[in-house]
């Protein structure tokens, strides 16, 4: 099992990273395919993606095709040329994106929000994992959302990912603190809420942390992992048999101070001496 | 759900969560919208306080 991390074209992620890279502890990156929108990423970066794609430890990850948005087909357009042109010249291990969508008609950015079941949707979905699978020239999956409007979005979300996911048996990619989120915010135990997903296609996880704002738990990448994801970990890591890697994610603008960054590199290791006990 | 109807909820979704106001009253704003009558039972599960990050995620990352 590979413990890796979250890249950033920001030099506070390469100042937090390198000392973890260069004592070779890092087992893999995940790299946020469109985080430039597509452009070429700094010079380092490039250099440093590349030593990890010589080694097939590279993963691809997007935030903004917006999956499910029906009204958006030029943006879809758009935003898989531009990971077909990044593929053609980089290769993955698997590609994931995000359920849920985040722009629709009138709206050309957003957050990823969640929707609501329907066959015609997830047909369309289907054919959208399609179009991903082909530019990503890899196997492809998705991740699953922190934000829940109720609990109809937490009972199904599960079930909708294994039917986008099935035809182009694709992975799942278990965000703990997505899930750790939900578990707050709903008063859900740990064992219910990984029932609710289809584990055996877990490939890859995301360790993180996160905030509260008025109340409930938000998945703002902003702090330390809690000690309930680390908890959650240990309750999912024996139920995805074919998970490979799990990715620390912090954003570079919470790596700005020495101890954000001493505290970034301990929860890594703690990450790593957790996978290697295993 | 048609996929017609579905543009036009996500396209009312995130009109409403930008526009603002209490959680109530933009679940209600939806709820009034003849066009998404096939959505009430959805809209009916959902929480007022959960729509709140929905306000705050548009703000922060929306962009028309």
């Amino acid at each position: 099992m590979k413990a890796a991390l979250a890249a950033f074209p920001d030099l506070r992620f390469l100042q937090t990273a390198l000392p973890l890279i260069e004592q070779e502890a890092v087992d893999a990156l995940e790299w946020t395919v469109d985080t430039l929108a597509f452009d070429a990423a700094p010079e380092w970066a490039t250099d440093l993606l590349a030593a990890f794609e010589a080694e097939d430890r590279l993963y691809g990850h997007g935030v903004s095709l917006s999956l499910l948005s029906v009204a958006a087909r030029d943006h879809h357009r758009a935003w898989l040329k531009g990971l077909a042109e990044d593929t053609a010249r980089r290769s993955y291990r698997h590609v994931t994106e995000h359920f849920g969508f985040m722009v629709a008609e009138g709206w050309s950015k957003g957050a990823p929000l969640p929707v609501p079941f329907s066959e015609a949707l997830l047909r369309f979905g289907v054919d959208r994992m399609k179009e991903l699978r082909e530019a990503a020239r890899a196997p492809v999956g998705l991740e699953n959302l922190a934000l829940a409007f109720g609990r109809d979005d937490v009972a199904r979300q599960g079930e909708f990912l294994e039917r986008l996911l099935a035809p182009v048996d694709g992975v799942l990619l278990l965000d703990l603190h997505n899930l750790h989120c939900q578990m707050v915010n709903f008063g859900l135990d740990a064992a219910a809420t990984l029932r609710l997903y289809p584990l055996a296609r877990v490939r890859e996880l995301h360790v993180s942390g996160g905030s509260f704002v008025e109340g409930i738990r938000r998945d703002t990448h902003d702090e330390r992992v809690p000690e309930g994801v680390w908890e959650l970990l240990s309750e999912a890591l024996p139920r995805c048999p074919q998970a490979e890697v799990v990715v620390l994610e912090q954003l570079p603008e919470a790596l700005g101070t020495e101890a954000e960054q001493e505290g970034y590199r301990a929860d890594f290791l703690r990450l790593k001496a957790l996978l290697e006990a295993r | 759900m048609t996929l017609e109807e579905q543009a036009l909820y996500q396209s009312a979704l995130l009109d409403e969560l930008h526009r603002g106001g209490a959680p109530e009253e933009i679940l209600a704003r939806l709820k009034a919208r003849p066009e998404l009558v096939a959505f009430r039972q959805y809209l009916d599960s959902i929480e007022p306080r959960m729509i709140a990050v929905g306000v705050a995620l548009v703000a922060r990352w929306g962009e028309r």
